[in-house]
């Protein structure tokens, strides 16, 4: 009869290192997305009010 | 300007990422019943496979996108490289750690030097090559060399596939669980199939994600 050995450890440790990975690159993601939305928005808002001068 | 079927894409293969993965953690932790020999741990199995098979979609697209860069020089086509070949080394990083920490408890070592281990590093540090130049080297300076290096690594992708037949399998450690149908419970083989679709979509949502990214730093670039 064979006894199932307590990997458990190391099964915890594996999916940390893949859900922190996943996750953590998620979070960059938003965060660059974010960011470079709102860059986009306000140099759009600018424009748009340097053409109401304009007029 | 970002075409339609782009963002039609991001949004269906992130809903399908997010169900598909929900479901296979379920599958691979309420569902699967543990391994014999291993134990527990052989269910890293699952995404240990199934990020393999994300990473390689990538580096498909990072090929595909490097050779039509080449070509057209389309700012469009850049950017899906940039980001296939980003989240392809994220998702080849992910293989080589989770894959250390089950060999280190199934086989008690964390690497050993054979055919598939060592091919799959030359892999990852191909693209380590091309995430450093794509993030040091500017922008549209480093396209060209970029797609040049994208399209290297991923012809590799088939030596590694391969690699596990250079040797005898008495000789290597590492398995060959899907060729030699080694999974024997049909619960192993539904959670290994959703898992792998769960991160197939997921790639394709990290790609379409990040490469819309790219397309807003370009555009940036082209207006100033």
């Amino acid at each position: 009869m064979t006894t199932t050995p307590d990997t458990f450890p190391s099964l915890f440790a594996g999916y940390a290192v893949i859900w922190i990975f996943i996750v953590g690159y998620l979070f960059l993601l938003t965060h660059r997305l974010n960011k470079i939305e709102r860059a986009i928005s306000v140099k759009m808002s600018k424009g748009t009010e340097t053409d109401d001068s304009k007029k | 300007m970002i075409p339609h079927w782009h963002t039609t894409t991001e949004r269906i293969s992130g809903v399908a990422a997010t169900i598909l993965v929900a479901v296979a953690l379920w599958l691979v932790f309420m569902k699967v019943p543990n391994e014999q020999v291993m134990g527990a741990v052989q269910r890293i199995f699952y995404f240990h496979v199934g990020a393999a098979f994300g990473a390689y979609l990538a580096f498909g697209v990072a090929f595909i996108t490097g050779v039509l860069f080449l070509v057209s020089k389309s700012p469009f086509y850049d950017s899906l490289n940039e980001a296939a070949g980003e989240v392809g080394f994220l998702l080849c990083s992910i293989v080589l750690l989770s894959g250390m920490i089950w060999a280190h408890s199934a086989w008690n070592t964390w690497f050993r030097w054979e055919p598939r281990l060592v091919t799959f590093l030359l892999l990852w540090l191909i693209f380590l090559a091309f995430v450093l130049l794509r993030t040091y080297a500017g922008k549209e300076s480093s396209s060209a060399q970029a797609a040049i290096l994208s399209i290297i690594g991923s012809s590799t992708v088939p030596l590694v596939w391969l690699s596990v037949k250079l040797l005898p399998q008495a000789s290597q450690l590492h398995p060959q669980v899907v060729e030699q149908q080694g999974l024997r419970h049909p619960l192993f083989v539904v959670a290994f199939l959703v898992t792998t679709v769960a991160l197939c979509a997921f790639t394709i949502w990290l790609v379409a994600l990040r490469s819309r990214i790219g397309f807003y730093e370009r555009a940036i670039l082209h207006q100033e």
